[in-house]
């Protein structure tokens, strides 16, 4: 298993007591697996991406990823191992305007200290296998949120994660520009890449090969 | 219209008021730039603008003797010469002579030493200025035996004498003779400052009036000038008049000759000047400097105050969209965020003119300035607050207004909320107004330097005695008691042993003046057997005691000292400095030659017995611009010396006990003018130390504003780049990245600052290379220091927002998105 929950629990202080964000939730995601997570506005969806991504650390249970402990790390090591494994898409892209295309992909490297050289080359990989080697020099506001939110997926798998976790990745895009990236993000699997998408278009949903569903917190039993 | 005017106040009052952290920093930072300003130019006001307490000011003049070639380009004018232009100049419409003079007055409380103005009764008819009670001077009542007479000023009126309705008529007893107050003066009064605290007439006696008197130049003269007549006439006519003189004295025999070439060697003509020019003194030039100093700030306030309204602005960027989309033009909300400018920028310069005047006032009082000059708030200076207020408003408000205006049209749709996109031109605005303010900062900190430096250097010369330890005062005997030479002689001998039992006293000396008394006494001398054509040298000249320079520590390099015997024989016997020794006898054979003080039908010699060390008596920061000279004080006596104690007890400590000491000799002998000679030197250095002072102030306020103008723009550079930091967190920078991040965003502001601000020092620096001492306008080693300690400073400004960027929370940054 790559991914192994058990009894991760997320709750937020409120006035009077707390509220909880996810229940109980145990969940295995398997090496190289499609999964697509569901549910109604605020059922803890995003919340749950967090804890997977490692950008959580304030929750109850245990949660191991490739076997590895996420619970008993530190801080660094957290980000050690986010830094090596994960990859984010979001859907509002969240690209850096200030920076152009092939910045923006350049930027994932540079934090992990990988050579010039060789970050030159992998953008060119990325630019060329995304086809937006023409758009390469422009920056975000220049581009449609289609090929923004490619951009963003090239910037997500620049590192070459083997988890990639996706909210909402088509939410802000219209038929034509999202059906590009769900055949992207089935490409992605195809290479071996373990997909978390949250969605919710039921149809992008079963491109995925199980749908995970949540309601307040608590995964719905199939 | 106006409806909507006085709702639009409202509306920004109300707004102001919501945000009252905002406006109070706005109100705050424009009120030290205004009050700063307001502080200066209410000096320069006071010396220059406000009316002089006399009518029509504009045409009194200031008229001295002058000696274009040889000597003091203003010197006083004798009593001959008054003479000659009351009756000869027809250029002026009136003419006054006057001179100080120090009477002891009896009270019940002990005696009081006055400082009194001994002027002829013309000086008030020419000053255009009547008693307030009384009257003033008549014409006979300025002829020897009917001038027992006083005006008093009005502060001695009232402090004195419980400013009593019925004191004119009485009599005061002065010196021990019965005075009679003939008037008192309007509470605006004063002449020629404000240290006269009462008025006598100017008798001349026969001799007095006589040619024998020119030269004894010892008094001060003010004209006005008549309907229509310039200075240039003024001048023309009075050097008429010294060529008549010198033509008429010069065929009265050898005397005389000798006489017409001094006056044809030494240039000797007149100076006439503006008296508003002469009153003011010579801080003109410092005035300006520090208003440009000050002007310096106010720019750094405005770049501060700009950036505050860009940040408020863009906060309320959707605020002002909504208006817009309701129908508002953009006028209507340029004027709205205007009114909102302009209501803050008045409340700033009320504040800032309130600190003005509490700043003046200290100022005034610390000897920038004559102490005649009344700062305070008039027409002016509320007029220059306010204006200036307006003026500051329209420069920080601009940029932020139309930016904010601007951005209405392609509001909302995109600017949406992507980070970093909209208000970019905003943001860089922003940052150049930092780099500004930066570099002004640097400009002025260098500028405090280089005058912090430059008093350090003054501070550490050698004034050439040893000024530790000394206690000084002023005495005066009364002339009633010690009217002749000998009885004067004994006075002081009397009052010097009584002094020498005070504990703790290594030396008592007595002389006619001291280093940094304010004083100035000068002759020219020649050197008996010398028959040098032309005019003769001058000299600083002093007469001082045996224990003169035992006392002071100033060393004797040949010869001897003056003895016991000296004073008890009243020895005609004088002793040179060693800038004179170099002048006048460079092989080193000054010992025995001698000084003729006489005329050429009378010579009146002294030899020379010895040489000592050059003191500085003036000016710390100068080489004495002339040689000194001293004579046997028993030889010359005066009613008046200063007396010098070294002891080995804190001179502070010794005063009580030194009044004591002289008021057992005599009860009815003032000690006045009692000062440490630290006391002395501090305050010879006043009209240096001051504008330092106010500079290093002005400079300090720069540094803390640069340093919340950076803190500012970085930190809310990261406010708006909170969803930025949280993506880059996202996809793998950690927290020394961010930080690193916003830290060289900072790092180019501050260099940029600090590299701009270098080239302003300089250029602050060759302004101000006349001001400095010891030290060039390019002074490497306080420039380091000042980018070193702005660039700190800056740092520290840049590193808590990058800090705070650091510890983005990625989650909560991504969701607010
Ligand atoms: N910092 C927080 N403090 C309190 N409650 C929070 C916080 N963050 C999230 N929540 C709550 O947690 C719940 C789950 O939020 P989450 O963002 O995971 O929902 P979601 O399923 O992604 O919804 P959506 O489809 O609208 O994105 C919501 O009820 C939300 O209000
Ligand atoms: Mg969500």
């Amino acid at each position: 298993m790559m991914i192994h929950l058990e009894k991760v629990e997320k709750s937020y202080p409120l006035e009077g007591g707390r509220t909880w964000v996810l229940r109980n939730v145990d969940l295995d995601i398997g090496e190289g697996e499609f999964v697509s997570v569901m549910g109604p506005s605020g059922a803890g969806k995003s919340s749950l991406l967090n804890v997977l991504g490692l950008m959580d650390h304030d929750w109850q249970g245990s949660y191991a990823l490739d076997g590895v402990e996420v619970g008993k790390l530190n801080g660094k090591q957290r980000q050690a191992l986010q830094r090596e494994k994960i990859g984010f898409i979001f859907q509002h892209y969240h690209l850096i305007d200030d920076l152009k295309v092939w910045e923006n992909l350049d930027l994932p490297l540079q934090y992990r200290d990988v050579p010039a050289k060789e970050r030159a080359a992998r953008v060119a990989d990325l630019l060329d296998r995304f086809q937006i080697v023409g758009k390469k020099d422009l920056f975000p506001s220049q581009l449609s949120g289609g090929q923004q939110q490619l951009v963003a997926v090239a910037r997500a798998v620049i590192t070459r994660p083997r988890l990639l976790l996706a909210d909402e990745p088509t939410g802000a895009l219209h038929s034509g520009q999202a059906r590009i990236i769900m055949d992207l993000l089935g490409e992605l699997h195809g290479e071996g890449m373990a997909i978390v998408q949250v969605t919710h278009n039921e149809l992008y949903a079963n491109e995925a090969q199980r749908i995970v569903r949540l309601r307040d917190g608590w995964i719905e039993k199939p | 219209m106006f409806d909507t005017l006085i709702n639009d106040v409202r509306y920004a009052l109300r707004t102001l008021l919501a945000r009252p952290g905002f406006s109070v920093a706005v109100v705050l930072t424009l009120a030290l730039g205004i009050g700063a300003n307001a502080l200066v130019f209410s000096l320069i006001d006071g010396l220059f603008l406000k009316a002089l307490p006399y009518r029509d000011d504009a045409s009194l003049i200031d008229l001295s003797n002058r000696y274009a070639l040889s000597g003091p380009q203003r010197a006083g004018v004798s009593i001959p010469d008054y003479i000659d232009r009351r009756d000869g100049v027809p250029a002026l419409s009136g003419i006054a002579l006057y001179t100080g003079a120090s009477l002891n007055l009896s009270t019940e409380a002990g005696p009081q030493r006055l400082q009194a103005l001994r002027a002829t009764p013309s000086l008030f008819p020419t000053l255009g200025v009547d008693a307030a009670l009384g009257r003033t001077f008549s014409e006979d009542e300025a002829t020897i035996g009917n001038d027992k007479v006083i005006v008093l000023g009005n502060a001695l009126w009232r402090n004195g004498f419980n400013a009593d309705l019925d004191i004119v008529g009485r009599d005061l007893r002065i010196d021990g003779e019965k005075w009679r107050v003939v008037g008192v003066m309007p509470e605006d009064f004063m002449f020629p400052n404000r240290d006269f605290q009462l008025f006598v007439p100017f008798a001349f006696t026969e001799e007095q009036r006589g040619d024998r008197q020119r030269g004894h130049e010892f008094s001060g003269s003010v004209a006005r000038l008549a309907p229509g007549a310039d200075l240039a006439q003024v001048q023309a006519q009075c050097d008429a008049i010294i060529r008549r003189n010198a033509e008429r004295i010069g065929a009265m025999g050898a005397d005389g000759a000798g006489f017409r070439s001094f006056i044809e060697s030494s240039g000797f003509t007149v100076s006439a000047q503006p008296l508003r020019s002469i009153l003011a003194g010579e801080q003109a030039g410092t005035l300006l400097l520090l208003q440009g100093a000050v002007g310096l700030v106010l720019l750094i306030v405005c770049a501060n105050i700009a950036n505050l309204l860009l940040t408020r602005f863009s906060s309320r960027r959707k605020e002002i969209s909504v208006r817009a989309a309701l129908g508002a033009g953009r006028r209507r909300i340029a004027r709205q965020l205007f009114l909102e400018t302009a209501v803050l920028a008045l409340l700033g310069g009320a504040t800032g003119l309130v600190i003005a005047m509490g700043g003046a006032r200290l100022v005034a009082d610390s000897g920038l300035v004559p102490n005649w000059v009344e700062v305070g708030l008039n027409w002016r200076t509320i007029g220059f607050g306010f204006g200036l207020s307006m003026i500051a408003a329209l420069m920080f408000g601009v940029l932020p207004i139309f930016s904010a205006v601007g951005s209405t049209s392609r509001l909302a749709l995109r600017e949406g909320g992507r980070f970093g996109g909209g208000g970019r031109a905003a943001n860089r605005t922003r940052k150049v107004l930092v780099v500004v303010q930066l570099a002004l900062a640097v400009t002025l900190l260098a500028g405090s330097g280089l005058m912090l430096r430059s008093f350090a250097k003054v501070l550490g010369e050698a004034p050439g005695f040893d000024s530790g330890g000394l206690l000084t005062a002023a005495l005066t005997l009364p002339a009633s008691r010690y009217a002749e030479g000998p009885a004067q002689i004994r006075g002081f001998e009397h009052i010097l042993e009584s002094v020498r039992r005070l504990p703790g006293i290594e030396s008592v000396a007595l002389s006619t003046q001291l280093p940094f008394d304010g004083r100035d006494g000068g002759a020219s001398y020649r050197i008996a057997g010398r028959d040098d054509a032309g005019a003769p040298p001058h000299g600083h000249v002093l007469n001082v005691d045996p224990d003169y320079f035992n006392a002071l520590r100033i060393p004797l390099l040949r010869g001897r000292a003056f003895s016991r015997a000296d004073w008890d024989n009243a020895a005609k016997v004088v002793i040179i400095d060693e800038a004179f020794e170099r002048k006048q006898f460079p092989a080193g054979d000054a010992i025995g030659s001698q000084l003729d003080m006489g005329r050429p039908s009378a010579p009146d010699l002294y030899t020379i017995i010895g040489v000592v060390g050059n003191a500085k008596y003036a000016d710390l920061s100068a080489e004495n611009r002339e040689e000194t000279y001293y004579f046997n004080f028993a030889e010359t006596p005066t009613d008046s010396a200063m007396l010098t104690l070294r002891s080995t007890i804190p001179p502070a400590a010794l005063v009580e006990p030194l009044r004591n000491a002289i008021h057992a000799v005599d009860v009815d002998l003032p000690l006045f003018d009692v000062k440490t000679m630290q006391e002395r030197i501090d305050l010879s250095l006043s009209g240096r130390r001051v504008p330092m002072q106010l500079l290093g102030v002005f400079a300090l306020i720069a540094m803390v504003l640069a340093g919340i103008g950076i803190y500012g723009v970085l930190a809310f550079a990261v406010t708006q780049r909170t969803g930025e930091f949280g993506v880059r967190m996202a996809i793998g920078a950690d927290a020394s990245r961010i930080r690193q991040h916003v830290i060289s965003d900072g790092a180019i502001l501050i260099g940029s600052g600090l590299g701009l601000g270098l080239i302003g020092a300089i250029a602050l620096g060759l302004v101000l290379r006349s001001q400095l001492f010891g030290v060039g306008s390019i002074d490497p080693p306080s420039l380091a220091l000042v980018v070193l300690l702005l660039g700190a400073i800056a740092f520290i400004a840049c590193w808590l927002p990058a800090r705070r960027a650091a510890a983005t929370d990625p989650i909560d940054a991504l969701r607010n998105e």
